[in-house]
This record gives C-alpha cells, structure tokens and sequence, in this order.
C-alpha cells in the first residue's frame, strides 16, 4: 500500500501548493453564505412560516407568473431576489394581482415582512407589507432564526434552499436534463435524509444552485445591503463571557 | 484601620493596562463595520488587538523588562505594526491575503497531525490528538473549505518585512527595532554572546567567552517602547480606518505618570 503524502493532489506553483480542486480550469469560487443565502432567504421565511410543499407551490405560482409577465428575461431565476425585483412595474402588479386572486398575496407579506420592513433596498419590498402589525422584536427574532436555519447549506433547510433554483427552473422550463444524466429523488431529501439518495439529491441540487449562481453573475449590492444591515440590527453575541 | 499604602508602580500598571483596554475598546466601537466583506475588520481589529495584548502582557510581567525576554514580545510588536500598516495601504485585497495565508498554514498543520495520527494511530494520545484535528478543521472549515485553501510556504506577503516596511515608508521601524529585536527572537549570537556567555578575563584562556544564566537589570524603557508601538499601531487605526478616540495614547500615559514621569517638579501646572 502507497503512504498518503502530505498535501496529496496538490499542485505546486513556486512556494504555493494549490489544492486539486483549485486546478480545475475556469474554476470561480462562489460563497453560499456571502451572496446565495441573501438571495434566497425569503424562500427560507417562507418555510419558516409555512411547510416545504406550500411554499413550493406559492413559489412555483410567482415563478410561472413572473415568467409569463417577462417572456423576454429568460436567463432569470425568480428563486433570487433580485431577479424578481428586475419586474418592471406592470409586470409587478400582475404578479400581486395573481397572488391576491388566489389568496396568496397575505401570506406571502406575513413571511418576507421581516426583510420588507427592516432592510432598505430588500429587491421584493415592492410585495408591501402585511396588513397586520407586526413587533419590531417578532420580526428580528424571525429573520434570525431563518438564517440560523439555513446558514449551513449541508443541513436540510439549506439544501432545500438550494434546490428552490432548480425548480424554479423546472416551473419556467428554463432547463433540461439530457437522457443520460440521471435525475435523483428530490423527495429523498426530505423523506430520508440520511440515506445515499438523499445525499446524491443534496449534491445535485448544491452543485445546480453553485453553478447558476456563478454563472448569472448577480448584482451583490442586495447581498451587501442585507449582510451590513444585519450587524446594525443586532448586536454580537459570544460563547464565552468575555468579562 | 489603616489601609495599605499603595504600591507606585502597581497602581501604575494598573492604570496604563486600562488605558491600553480604552484606547482599543474606544476606537474599535467607532469602526464603520463592513460585514459582506468582514476580513477586512478581522485581520485588521486582530492585529490590533494583537498589538494591545502584546502591550499588556509585557506591562504585567515587571520580571520580564529586561534584555533576555521582552525584546521577544517587542520584535512581535514591530512585527504587527508593519504587517498591519502594509495591509492598510490596500485592506480588502491585502487582508484575504494575510487570513488565507494563515488558513493555510493550518491546513498545513492539520496535515502534519493527520500524518503523525497515521504513523502511529495506537498511540497513548491518538484520541486527544482526533480531537485537536476536529477542532482545528471546524476553525478552519468555518472560514474557508479545506478543498479550495491554498497552502503557501512562501512570505505571506510576497515581499520580505524589510520591503513591506520600506513599502509603508516606516524602513527606520525596521532598521532600528525589528533588525535589533530579531537577534533575541532568533537567538543569534549578536545576543547571545552578551546575554548568555560572560568573558573570562583570564589571558591564559585567550578571553574566552564562559556560557553563564545571568541576571538582566530590570528596565522600564522596555515597557516604554511598546507603549509607544501600541500607539503607532492606535494612530494607524485613526488614519486609515477613521477610528477616533479620547483616550490619551499609551505612550502619552506612561511619559506623564509617575513613576515614569518625564516631567521634572517645576513643570506642575500647580
């Protein structure tokens, strides 16, 4: 048997040794944390408030309406923010007007009013608020909890985060799966976590939702806004008493 | 009752180590925080609270103000004086450089660890030694994936700290305390062959040098001296990062109190 040697793979360029993954050509790194989460975060909310399938199906009816309304804006993700904040003003009011029609409208502003009434600039504030009102306290507390819970992209939550990508695509049509790609049981995630099909599907959708992501090239400024407001909305919190 | 009488350089101790804790806690609550992109406020608020603890530290120890042990804390603190005003001049860029210089070398770490656990893995301190590498790869991991961390066995910085000190037009920091310090640090003659070996006066042993433990007097102008790095380091904060503060400097505080006062009697205000 070979001895593993240290920093195995590696590729040495003068004094750096650069790991195998770095080698790859055209490889672009792309933070989960730093820009997706930003993006996807309402969707998060939304699973906070709701379930995984009803907030699937309310995200699936803004998508089919979003792309009905922009059939020209093809290469949008409407799981992102900021491509749903891309909706020209007519466009926008087709799209609340469908979600009020069906119902939907209200409880879409009771999940996102934490980002809608907290952040400036949040891409979807054109939603509105909800009706009802809601503490101050109550809506960090829920904008806390639902990046507590999808801040790891390797834990359920994250995972389904990251999946919402595909499927929106998958609503609008915007992609295909050759023949010879073998599609794994979404499902499987949610059903039996810990099983190989599950961890396959978490990787399929990771790796979609990493390589869109990176590819769409999205505008960060909501990213920023989001991350720099946060620290304003809360103060720092330590494991250890430093006193 | 009687209360003891108080110790002069005690109280003095006490109240520079506050004023080092003020001037620090002072500036870093009027930093504009950027967290999208937080290296820039980590590596720079680390290496200035480095430079403040390294001050403190060295205040604490009175043992230590002599020649064979504080000129290691004070090389340390030249150290991150340049390292901090270089990343200054460029932050965002300079920053991810120094913090993924400093992933790597721990990844590089991990790996020794993993090398040593996979040579002897029945060993009395394998379990203790799992641990450790947990620990440090969920440090690491937390940052940077350990897949896309670079090591680099180079100069964090690609220059050597002479360049980087010319760079921030500080090349006299170097020269005059980073070059003298290291010999300590590094344990090279031109300290060693003073601090540790005494001459035999002897003719017939040709003046040979005899390796001695030997006391160093005690100094305060060591203490003096990093007062005074701690306080470029707080002024280089001011002007680089918009940091301001009302707590007098650290090298302010130790020339205007006793028992270090340079102030002669006459020079009261009274």
């Amino acid at each position: 048997m070979s001895k593993r040697r240290i920093l195995e793979g590696h590729k040495q360029s003068g004094k750096r040794f650069i790991p195998p993954m770095k080698q790859l050509p055209g490889m672009q790194m792309t933070s989960y944390v730093n820009d997706m989460l930003p993006e996807l975060i309402w969707i998060g909310l939304l699973n906070d408030r709701l379930d995984y399938v009803a907030t699937a199906r309310l995200v699936e009816k803004i998508v089919q309406v979003a792309a009905e309304a922009a059939p020209d804006a093809k290469g949008r993700n409407y799981a992102l923010c900021s491509h749903l904040g891309a909706l020209e003003d007519p466009q926008r009011a087709a799209l609340l007007q469908t979600l009020d029609t069906e119902g939907l409208l209200t409880r879409l502003r009771l999940a996102i009013a934490p980002l809608v009434l907290l952040y400036e600039d949040f891409p979807m504030a054109f939603v509105g608020p909800p009706e009802d009102l809601i503490s101050r306290e109550t809506l960090l507390d829920r904008i806390y909890r639902a990046i507590d819970r999808h801040i790891d992209k390797y834990q359920t939550p994250g995972i389904i985060l990251n999946g919402e990508m595909l499927l929106t695509r998958l609503v609008s049509g915007t992609i295909k799966f050759s023949a010879d790609i073998k599609i794994p049981d979404f499902n499987a995630v949610l059903e039996a976590p810990e099983s190989d099909e599950a961890r396959h599907a978490a990787g399929f959708m990771r790796a979609n939702a990493l390589g869109e992501f990176g590819m769409l090239k999205v505008d960060n400024r909501w990213a920023r806004t989001f991350w720099n407001t946060n620290y304003t909305l809360s103060a720092c919190e330590f494991v250890h008493n430093s006193e | 009752m009687n209360a003891e009488p108080e110790n002069p350089l005690w109280s003095f101790i006490d109240g520079y180590v506050k004023n080092v804790i003020d001037g620090f806690e002072s500036r870093w609550s009027t930093v504009d925080l950027e967290i999208y992109e937080k290296h820039v406020h980590e590596a720079t608020g680390g290496l200035l609270s480095r430079q403040a603890v390294l001050a403190i530290e060295l205040a604490k120890a009175p043992s230590i103000w002599n020649g064979h042990t504080a000129p290691l804390l004070l090389r340390c603190m030249t150290d991150a004086y340049i390292t901090l005003a270089w990343i200054l001049g460029d932050p965002k860029a300079r920053s991810e450089q120094y913090i993924h210089y400093g992933l790597g070398q721990e990844k590089l770490f991990i790996e020794y660890l993993e090398e040593g656990l996979r040579e002897d893995p029945d060993s009395h301190d394998a379990e203790a030694m799992q641990q450790m590498i947990d620990a440090r790869k969920a440090w690491l991991n937390g940052q940077l994936a350990e897949w896309a961390t670079e090591v680099n066995v180079g100069s964090w910085s690609g220059l050597s700290t002479r360049e980087m000190a010319k760079a921030i037009g500080r090349e006299s920091i170097y020269k005059f305390a980073y070059v003298p310090f290291s010999g300590p640090a590094h344990n090279m003659w031109q300290h060693v062959g003073i601090y540790n070996m005494d001459p035999c006066t002897n003719p017939m042993h040709k003046w040979h040098l005899v390796p001695k433990i030997r006391e160093a007097p005690i100094h305060p102008d060591f203490v003096y001296r990093a007062a005074k790095y701690v306080s470029l380091a707080y002024e280089l904060s001011d002007d680089r990062l918009g940091t301001t503060s009302d707590v007098p400097l650290p090298v302010a505080y130790f020339v205007e109190r006793e028992p270090f006062s340079t102030h002669s009697e006459d020079d009261g205000d009274s």
